[in-house]
């Protein structure tokens, strides 16, 4: 079966962030779906390095923040 | 004593002058008040000046017995403080329209902290709109009143450079105590994650958010520190109870910091932390590292695992966690933020909770990896900044209004092509580790405008980078600096 494209692939548009803000239930402005796309896109294209660089261990150090800094507390 | 000297006094010989009765609290509060009735107008730190609460505090100081053992290190030294972290009966607006009329009803817990030490409050200092921004309007940077002070922490370093408080209190999430710090000529200290406790400040980004000391020397920050730490904290469980060694040794003289360094090694990552440096600024960064050189401390050049992803994890940390806080106010009263802030947590709400998780995960990764390289060094050396104070893009008036809220067009900085991040790129690592950094004054650039020397120590051991702080800074004069004001 063939994949859909990722989202590597795909610069977010306005109905993305129309769809992401509803989801959300945030309420946007007229005009503003098109300056969060520019910026999220601009987020994305850093944080697709995370999404790389994170693709190993099952259960690597966790989600807890310097979780090493307050077990030295 | 002249009043210029008598509000450029450092908090130690301030407290060994009261200590001594040689001057009066009120002494202190009076010339405090009036440095900023002379200068306020122009420098713009304050938000908020509490007079009708540091006079009768001051007086009553006064009135303690004399001697050194039954008073606080800090008695009667005015401090101002960060206007996202509450003082009882006094305004916590956070620079913003949206909190406009709050009144704290009690002291955040390091404020507590600091009125047992014996500090008396003089005021609320301005901030970036909660704290998510590197600009202050409408503070200026006293060095040149047409630059920005830095950010988010602004108003506290304004009034320190301009001689119109002793010590203060700032926050920091991805430099904002560093950053103004370096750019207005005056020390800022963020310390260990969970080592001050945030109750009673307003988040930011709560796994990114740290509160600490910033003064005009090295041992006033420590004495600053010593006060503020008062171990685990319930209401902020990230706190640690890790006991902090005495810093400022008897009588606060700062003996304890004058321990030898050398032998102390230090790491200069020349990657990434020395890209894109202002020509002037690697100039005297490089000149500082000679000098920690020349105390018997030894340079070793390392490069940090990672540092390269530092603002793809910030942005998919800080922003989701400022916007969770910011979530039900951004839907009940969303024209009351500023365009910038405003946009920003839009932002934040459209992040995938997957991408925040891979975060925090290399992240964690991240600290386990800095931790290894620390195990062969007791500090790193850079510039805290790699250029100086960027000019303003608009007049005050365009800027904000004296509750800071920004309106009108977004600031901008026409000077600096990357921007905040640009600002940032040397300050933020230290937040996604939570590694104790340390800024303080290190030269100036070729526009005559203040430098910082950035040392970033191992989880707890502030006690190290203040040392190393401190030794640079008795074998220079930097710190002692004023900005051109007067005229």
């Amino acid at each position: 079966m063939a994949m859909e494209r990722s989202d590597e692939a795909t610069p977010v548009t306005e109905d993305d962030v129309r769809m992401l803000a509803q989801v959300a239930g945030l309420p946007l402005q007229p005009g503003r779906a098109a300056t969060l796309a520019r910026a999220l896109e601009a987020d994305l294209r850093a944080i697709r390095r995370v999404r790389a660089v994170d693709a190993g261990d099952a259960y690597p150090a966790g989600v807890a923040p310097l979780a090493e800094v307050q077990r030295d507390g | 004593m002249a009043d210029d000297e008598l509000c450029y006094l450092t908090i130690a010989e301030a407290a060994r002058l009261i200590r001594t009765r040689a001057i009066a609290p009120v002494d202190l509060v009076e010339a405090m008040l009036a440095r900023i009735e002379t200068h306020d107008g122009r420098v713009r730190a304050f938000l908020h000046v509490a007079g009708d609460q540091a006079l009768p505090e001051a007086r009553t100081a006064g009135r303690a017995p004399a001697g050194g053992e039954d008073r606080g290190p800090l008695h009667g030294v005015p401090i101002a403080i960060k206007d996202i972290v509450d003082v009882a009966a006094m305004p916590t607006t956070a620079g913003s329209r949206v909190l406009a009329g709050n009144v704290a009803s009690e002291d955040a817990a390091l404020v507590a902290a600091l009125r047992r030490a014996g500090a008396i409050i003089v005021g609320k200092t301005n901030t970036h709109e909660f704290a998510y921004g590197v600009i202050t309007p409408p503070t200026r940077n006293p060095w040149d009143l047409t630059r920005i002070p830095g950010g988010s922490s602004g108003g506290s370093a304004a009034a320190l450079s301009a001689g119109m408080a002793y010590g203060a209190v700032g926050t920091d999430t991805a430099g904002s105590i560093r950053l103004p710090a370096a750019l207005c000529g005056v020390v800022g200290l963020k310390p260990t994650y969970g080592r001050v406790s945030r109750r009673g400040i307003i988040p930011l980004s709560w796994s990114l958010d740290h509160a600490g000391p910033m003064a005009r020397s090295v041992t006033d920050a420590a004495l600053l520190l010593e006060a503020m730490v008062a171990g685990r904290d319930p209401r902020d469980p990230a706190t640690a109870g890790t006991p902090l060694p005495n810093l400022r040794g008897p009588h606060a003289s700062g003996e304890a910091l004058r321990a030898d360094v050398r032998g102390l090694r230090v790491g200069v990552p020349r990657p990434y932390f020395y890209d894109g440096l202002e020509p002037s600024v690697a100039a005297v960064v490089e000149e500082a590292l000679r000098v920690l050189a020349s105390l018997g401390m030894e340079l070793r050049e390392v490069a940090l695992p990672g540092v390269e992803l530092t603002f793809a994890l910030g942005r998919a940390i800080q922003r989701p966690e400022a916007s969770a806080y910011h979530r039900q106010r951004l839907r009940e009263v969303p024209d009351l933020y500023g365009d910038e802030l405003r946009g920003d947590l839009e932002l934040g709400e459209l992040f995938l909770a997957t991408d925040y998780i891979h975060a925090q995960r290399v992240r964690a990764e991240l600290h386990t990896q800095w931790l290894e390289v620390m195990d062969q060094l007791d500090v790193l050396a850079m510039p805290t900044v790699p250029v100086g104070a960027p000019r303003s893009a608009g007049t005050p008036a365009q800027e904000g209004t004296t509750s800071g809220a920004v309106k009108g067009t977004l600031p901008h900085f026409p000077d600096v092509p990357a921007g905040k991040g640009r600002l940032l790129h040397n300050t933020y690592p230290a937040n996604l580790v939570g590694f104790p950094a340390l800024s303080l004054p290190c030269g100036l650039t070729a526009e005559g405008l203040p430098v910082g020397l950035q040392l970033i120590g191992r989880p707890f051991d502030e006690a190290t980078v203040l040392r190393a702080g401190h030794a640079y800074e008795a074998a220079t004069a930097w710190h002692t600096m004023r900005p051109p004001l007067e005229g």
